[in-house]
């Protein structure tokens, strides 16, 4: 099974009434195995979270499509196969971790006891049990994410897409994160994921995608960098951050 | 949808804000029936029956009326903007494939609720009536009931839609204005200000009511129960709970069309 990202181009309006268009990302081609991790890196403004929106449907691309296995993404959505964390989350409602993740299991068509015995090893692993009861909105910027994470892959998803997932965690729970994401991988899962954090990437990543100013500069596997991480992403930026 | 109804339907469940908001309108009637009983047993035999009719109908159809609609304002609010504040939007997007199906369930959420509020404050009244050992019309009490539900799915629907644009519950102002225009071709009047006009507004009310269908619901008197208020508003084509109904179900229709090309 494999993810393909097919020339995929999007434009924004500075504003309602500006008749000129800024390019936010042109022509993207990816493709990404089942079974592996894709980094997608770049400057701030590159073109990541858009990308990621395009995928998902939350902003319409101009040209270009995305497919999984022959499907458009939203079928993997009406299977609930696609688990997805979003890059913040300030949630104010009154619900508890507990009532929040059953809802979005029962929105995602599971009911929450398929996956009992799952949801408990994640919360014991991520040290979340205690919280469990408690309303989300007193949670943590650290603890949020580790909810948001957990609601994301506790119904094993076949796509996973995580937008900046360890920013802010402790060192322990950013271990945790990155385990679970190996295991993803393991089972056959596929990952995007965005970050500004390389070391994370050093362990989990299989092909990493530079971005620069919507457009993909480089794309290499991850085997193929000599050297750190961090001395590729600066001699990357040396060469293309002017454009 | 379901899935969807359910969802919504727990979210409001537990949202604080409109909890205390449905505490206060149940507060807000009961404690003008109170006030009002002071007014009920001090009037000694004068105060018949049919003024105490008439008394504890208008306390119903006054607060259910106009903080009825205010509830209705902050559930129409409650439909997508608070998400969209949130981020929560991202993750019950990608969760659930068809945004219209979740706009027209969280809709649907915040519909029932409402009808469920008002259908305990239809009982509240129907309790008070009984404690004052005063008879009520049946046919009265349901055409007030139906008249103030309608003006509060008005509300609901336009709020709800402007929620798709509006980024948390501030579309709840949206909802404000068309409640202030509503005052305007009815009374003539800003509403809270209570300044006047200087031409008579209310002598184009049938034409304005096109654009924000909310009638003034009056509590009959008890000889002559049959008039309400309703009657004086002549919509272009239709009566006004039809046009009502139609302008509701127009407008959710565009609700979903923007929320289907909105990008967020």
């Amino acid at each position: 099974m494999t993810l393909m990202i097919s020339d995929v181009s999007k434009s924004y309006k500075n504003n309602f009434f500006s008749l000129k268009k800024n390019r936010a990302l042109s022509g993207i081609n990816l493709e990404i195995e089942s079974g592996s991790v894709l980094a997608l890196v770049g400057q701030n403004g590159a073109g990541k979270t858009t990308l990621i929106k395009c995928l998902l449907n939350f902003i319409r691309p101009d040209t270009g499509r995305f497919q999984f296995d022959g499907y458009p993404i939203s079928e993997m959505i009406k299977n609930g196969k696609l688990g997805y964390m979003p890059e913040s989350l300030k949630y104010d409602s009154m619900f508890t971790m507990n009532e929040y993740i059953s809802d979005l299991m029962i929105l995602k068509g599971y009911s929450m006891c398929e996956y009992d015995e799952r949801f408990n090893h994640l919360l014991s692993e991520f040290q979340m049990s205690k919280y469990l009861d408690k309303p989300l909105k007193n949670y943590s910027k650290g603890n949020m994410k580790k909810a948001t994470f957990i609601q994301a892959i506790v119904h094993s998803p076949q796509l996973l897409v995580l937008d900046e997932p360890t920013d802010g965690l402790d060192p322990v729970s950013r271990r945790m994160l990155l385990n679970e994401i190996l295991e993803i991988k393991k089972n056959g899962g596929t990952v995007i994921i965005t970050t500004h954090i390389l070391s994370d990437l050093a362990i989990v990543a299989d092909k990493i995608v530079f971005l620069q100013n919507g457009k993909v500069i480089c794309e290499t596997k991850m085997n193929q960098i000599n050297g750190s991480l961090d001395d590729w992403y600066l001699e990357k930026t040396m060469q293309y951050g002017g454009e | 949808m379901k899935k969807v109804i359910k969802f919504k339907l727990y979210a409001i469940a537990t949202s604080k804000f409109i909890n205390i908001s449905t505490v206060i309108l149940f507060l807000i009637l009961n404690f003008q029936a109170l006030v009002n009983s002071g007014i009920l047993f001090s009037g000694g035999a004068e105060f018949n029956e049919q003024l105490k009719y008439t008394l504890l109908l208008n306390n119903y159809t006054v607060v259910a009326s106009f903080y009825g609609l205010l509830l209705s304002i902050i559930l129409g609010a409650s439909v997508i903007g608070p998400d969209v504040e949130n981020g929560n939007i991202y993750i019950l997007l990608a969760s659930y494939a068809s945004r219209v199906k979740y706009f027209l369930g969280t809709y649907l959420a915040a519909l029932l609720n409402m009808v469920v509020i008002q259908l305990f404050l239809l009982l509240n009244i129907m309790i008070l009536f009984w404690i004052y050992g005063v008879n009520y019309l049946t046919r009265d009490l349901s055409i007030c009931f139906l008249e103030i539900v309608m003006n509060a799915v008005v509300v609901l629907s336009v709020t709800s839609v402007f929620s798709i644009l509006i980024k948390g519950y501030k579309s709840a102002f949206v909802g404000l204005l068309g409640y202030s225009f509503y005052n305007i071709y009815f009374f003539n009047e800003i509403p809270f200000i209570k300044i006047d006009f200087m031409f008579n507004v209310t002598q184009y009310k049938d034409v304005l009511f096109s654009f924000f269908p909310i009638v003034y619901v009056l509590a009959p008197s008890y000889t002559g129960s049959d008039v309400i208020e309703k009657a004086t508003i002549h919509p272009v084509i239709f009566s006004p709970m039809v046009y009502q109904l139609i302008f509701s179900i127009v407008i959710v229709f565009v609700g979903c069309f923007i929320f289907r090309r909105k990008e967020l």
